[in-house]
């Protein structure tokens, strides 16, 4: 090494200029070309990075808001000793639940410390999916049923973190075989339901739907991005969101062996899940790349409907009237009115309507539509209309 | 509450260029836990804060948990941080040393068949991955001391002067520029050892 006051001089023009000053030495020319290669791989590094700060970004201010919100309330456990999410799951599975008190009371702890040990650390990976603004369904175990009247939360353990669901008032409660709900949900409960997602990635549910009482806690993963087009990648719908215009959607797909990918998919792929069974969670689909320019943004394929339990909230008929926001649909039980709002996802990329036509009075008229959200009696209150064909002879 | 942000990255160095009035303000806001000002600052800072953390970890995902974890640590501590004398960034950067350390420190303990373990179960090799960090950095990088990684990812990731990177690392001019010319001949030979060659998957 020469001495450092001119090497460091050199090495300050060099690294500024990107070539070596002509008054450089042999012996300083052949260091400093090694250290300009050094400092270019870093330099080199720096775009890759900026794009991995760029896409981190949105999911870590969602957890900085959600921390800055929960830092402001009294008793806010400290955020030191954080531990990493993949370490509070890896439960047993072969926890023994079928009727037994003993099973359920064991469930109920062991779901409650996993809440709670989970809220934080899968914070993440819940701002992911959850997006506010979205309409999603998806499915969860039952770990904590508390509060009252409006003020009542569920908490469920889903596949991507801890959840926290209230009930909007009005929202549909049923139980499949059995029918009536019971007063208050139990650990374990397995659930399936749809709602909005508020703010806080909390979701607001419009329907919620009992399965059965043998939920097992989920193996959690974090989802990753399917950002290149990668076609044939298949497997099980964990979640589908609809954006509040309904021209875009997401779907978190587990894909098997542990890898679970969060997609874009298209307006018509809603359309296709929605129409398939009303309820996508639990559905098989493949995924292909959007024919069109839409980089990143995939199309679905049903390759087979969830189970039937995992149907409901729905109705599949023919539009007869439309006026205003009241729509009658023809279905095989009954007619019944359907009530379009703010909020609802109308779908029309099967209808060849656009949104226009479809508005109009008379609108859709003749149509198949899906309707998906709370029914009562013979109303129901549309979360999402996914408008299909005319149908034959109308 | 929803915090208010800004949707341009603006260095905190450029976006208080008006004055260190404006950047005392923040501050002060800051150590009151004025959301809009922490919302100023994360908006701010999370490009140096991430690019600071990734350089020196392998993976993504453990440097988005450990550079959240920098602004909620700041965010707790915010009534013991004194403008006066640091800069916002210098002590956020200073935090992230800290986590980056102790996170370090945790992976070197960890028994090697376990941490494969707990890897692959959330982290699986995902050839879908945006990005994949430059290993032969990341090999090399173990090379080097905390300071040298400290100054490179400063002088060449983060494209600070040599002044700011002695402000931040609060050494003198002539002690960060040989620093960084001690640091770039190590990574240098770190990337050309044969050793290390051999490392490469």
């Amino acid at each position: 090494m020469s001495e450092p006051s001119r090497f460091d001089s050199l090495l300050d023009r060099a690294l500024v200029t990107g070539e070596v000053p002509p008054e450089a030495t042999p012996e300083e020319r052949r260091e400093l070309e090694e250290l300009l290669v050094a400092a270019g791989v870093i330099r080199a590094t720096s775009a890759a990075i900026d794009a991995e700060a760029a896409k981190s970004k949105p999911v870590t201010r969602a957890r900085f808001e959600r921390f800055v919100q929960q830092a402001g309330r009294p008793a806010t456990a400290a955020p030191w000793g954080r531990r990493p999410f993949r370490r509070m799951f890896g439960l047993p599975r072969g926890l023994a639940l079928a009727g037994s008190a003993v099973a359920a009371g064991l469930l109920a702890v062991v779901l409650l410390v996993v809440s709670q040990g989970a809220l934080d650390s899968t914070d993440t990976a819940v701002a992911e999916v959850l997006q506010p603004g979205d309409y999603v369904q998806l499915d969860g175990i039952v770990s904590d049923d508390s509060g009252e009247g409006e003020g009542r939360v569920l908490t469920l353990l889903t596949e991507f973190g801890s959840v926290r669901v209230s009930l909007s008032p009005g929202a549909s409660v049923t139980a499949g075989d059995s029918g009536e709900p019971p007063a208050r949900f139990r650990p374990g409960d397995n659930l399936t339901l749809s709602g909005n997602v508020s703010g806080d990635r909390s979701v607001l549910a419009h329907a919620v739907a009992l399965l059965d009482h043998d939920g097992q806690p989920p193996t959690m993963m974090r989802p990753r991005h399917l950002g290149r087009q990668s076609p044939g990648v298949t497997g099980r719908v964990v979640v589908l969101a609809v954006t509040s215009d309904g021209n875009q959607g997401r779907v978190l797909l587990d894909a098997g062996e542990g890898r679970h990918y969060l997609v874009t998919v298209d307006s018509e792929s809603i359309s296709k899940l929605i129409t398939a069974s009303t309820h996508a969670p639990g559905a098989r689909v493949t995924l292909s790349p959007h024919e069109g320019d839409r980089p990143g943004v995939f199309t679905v394929a049903v390759d087979s409907e969830p189970m039937p339990g995992h149907r409901m909230h729905g109705l599949r008929g023919v539009i007869l009237e439309h006026n205003g926001d009241s729509l009658e649909v023809e279905t095989a039980r009954g007619r019944f009115t359907v009530t379009l709002t703010d909020d609802t996802r109308i779908i029309l990329a099967q209808s060849g309507l656009d949104r226009a036509e479809f508005m109009a009075d008379g609108g859709g008229v003749g149509h198949h539509v899906v309707v998906v959200g709370p029914i009562h009696d013979d109303t129901a209150a549309a979360d999402v209309l996914a408008v299909g064909p005319r149908a034959t002879g109308r | 509450m929803k915090l208010a942000v800004r949707e341009a990255e603006v260095p905190f160095h450029e976006s208080a260029a008006d004055g260190r009035l404006e950047a005392e303000g923040l501050a002060l806001r800051a150590a009151a836990r004025d959301p809009d000002a922490w919302a100023e600052i994360f908006e701010g800072h999370y490009r140096t804060v991430f690019a600071f953390v990734r350089f020196r970890l392998p993976g993504s995902d453990e440097a988005e948990d450990i550079a959240a974890q920098v602004f909620e640590t700041a965010y707790s501590r915010a009534d013991h941080f004194d403008y006066r004398g640091v800069p916002i960034e210098a002590w956020l950067i200073g935090i992230a040393r800290n986590l980056v350390r102790d996170h370090v420190k945790k992976l070197s303990r960890r028994p090697p068949a376990r941490e494969l373990d707990e890897e692959t179960s959330v982290a699986l090799p995902d050839a879908t991955s945006l990005v994949d960090l430059h290993q032969d950095i990341g090999a090399a990088m173990r090379h080097l001391t905390e300071d040298q990684q400290t100054v490179l990812s400063l002088r060449f990731l983060l494209d600070r002067s040599v002044a700011d990177t002695a402000r931040l690392m609060n050494r003198s001019d002539d002690a960060v520029k040989n620093l960084q010319r001690r640091a770039l001949a190590a990574m240098q030979r770190a990337l050309l050892q044969s050793d290390y060659r051999e490392e490469r998957p």
